[in-house]
């Protein structure tokens, strides 16, 4: 007991030197690694689906000659829990479907409607559908210019909002589905003059 | 007693000329920036800015509220919005990339505002979010580039900026500019053949591809 201080002491001081290792060693970085795209599964959403043909319970199949899957997930808008047994209507076909405990319809073929106003490639964004979900208990909810996707699957995540008892004219939720700020980029720069006023170039600083 | 005075006189003596002559790591006051200092997120905090109805949130508009939301889904939810789904799949991944890489950087770069402490807001001030608007494909793009960082020769984690560019070119101004093009992104995927890896090169130079630490 009488020699613990020294050791501890004696310790101490011969340690002090081997800190100075302690800091990392300089000039040491992470390895780069060597990237390679790789083999995708057939089947990975990142490959081009495979042509989406309507069967007989599609109603309009012969009214649209482009097709691609569409699913719809309907959400509690308040507190964003899956809502299960909401009736889902694609307008422009009369499609009815139901949602099951996930809030997700089955995926189901919805047409790519091309706008004839946008040649392409502005054209092939415009594939807007209308949506219509109905639940008891909640708001009749629109969404308006739902964008349909050629060759891969759309999702679409609908909001509907309860009904309370302040709720006094129970009309439609209605949304309007954003255009892509792409698009839009796409859309003004193809009509802009050079000497057009306006946003003109991007500051690059 | 003596002589144990020696001793340690001794040892405090060859400490010090140890602590002088071995090298050791220059100390300098500086901000944490390297990417072992800032490990991947597992939050962001999104400001959402009022928009008028039916149009698109105004980037000078005022702060609504701020989220906290999972980091990933907020990749999810940012890459549908700011590159077209439709595009080439190595074009997507480098969104991906580019988009995880400006979040990293703005998790541990918060911005006060009006009052309200975020990181990044919801519109092109930054990148744009919408809930709930993930899609399977860009999902999958993500999902591929899921463990990869991009970041500086030296470790230095930064922000990987881009702009939408022209459509149908690389846009070497923006090359120059070390900012990526999303247009040329897509370009030089579907038109040159190019892949995620020689796309950010090719916009960002002296940086290097690694698996998240």
């Amino acid at each position: 007991m009488k020699w613990l201080k020294v050791v501890l002491v004696l310790t101490f001081l011969v340690l002090m030197p081997i800190q100075a290792y302690a800091a990392p060693s300089k000039g040491k970085t992470l390895p780069e690694v060597k990237y390679e795209p790789g083999k995708r599964q057939t089947n990975s959403p990142l490959n081009n689906q495979p042509k989406v043909t309507p069967g007989p319970d599609i109603p309009g199949k012969d009214k649209f000659d482009i097709w691609s899957n569409l699913e719809v997930q309907v959400i509690d808008g308040r507190t964003k829990q899956p809502l299960r047994n909401a009736d889902v209507v694609l307008a422009e076909t009369g499609y009815r479907t139901v949602t099951d405990d996930r809030g997700f319809t089955k995926p189901f073929p919805a047409p790519v409607i091309r706008d004839p106003r946008f040649e392409a490639p502005l054209g092939r964004l415009h594939g807007q559908l209308t949506l219509i979900a109905y639940k008891d208990g909640y708001r009749d909810t629109v969404y308006f210019n739902v964008r349909m996707r050629q060759n891969m699957m759309t999702r679409v995540q609908m909001w509907m909002l309860q009904i309370t008892p302040e709720d006094r004219r129970m009309e439609a939720y209605v949304y309007f589905y954003p255009t892509h700020h792409i698009f839009v980029d796409q859309l003004v720069h193809k009509f802009r003059t050079k000497d057009q006023q306006g946003a003109k170039t991007e500051e690059l600083d | 007693m003596r002589k144990l005075v020696y001793l340690i006189s001794a040892l405090l003596t060859v400490t010090l000329f140890v602590q002088i002559f071995t090298p050791t790591q220059k100390i300098q006051a500086q901000t944490a920036k390297k990417i072992w200092d800032q490990p991947y997120p597992a939050t962001i905090r999104v400001a959402v800015r009022e928009s008028r109805p039916g149009g698109e949130p105004d980037p000078r508009g005022r702060i609504l509220y701020v989220m906290s939301i999972p980091f990933e889904s907020y990749i999810r939810n940012v890459l549908p919005n700011e590159w077209l789904p439709s595009w080439h799949p190595e074009s997507l991944k480098a969104g991906a990339m580019a988009i995880k890489m400006f979040g990293w950087f703005h998790a541990y770069n918060p911005i006060e505002q009006d009052n309200q402490l975020f990181h990044v807001d919801n519109t092109v001030n930054f990148q744009v979010y919408r809930d709930g608007t993930d899609i399977p494909r860009t999902n999958a793009a993500f999902d591929e580039i899921r463990t990869l960082a991009y970041i500086e020769k030296d470790d230095d984690l930064v922000e990987l900026f881009y702009r939408a560019g022209y459509p149908n070119q690389a846009n070497y101004q923006y090359k120059n500019a070390q900012k990526m093009s999303q247009n040329g992104s897509h370009f030089l995927a579907d038109k040159q053949n190019y892949n995620m890896l020689q796309i950010l090169q090719f916009y960002y130079e002296g940086r290097k591809l690694i698996q998240i630490p």
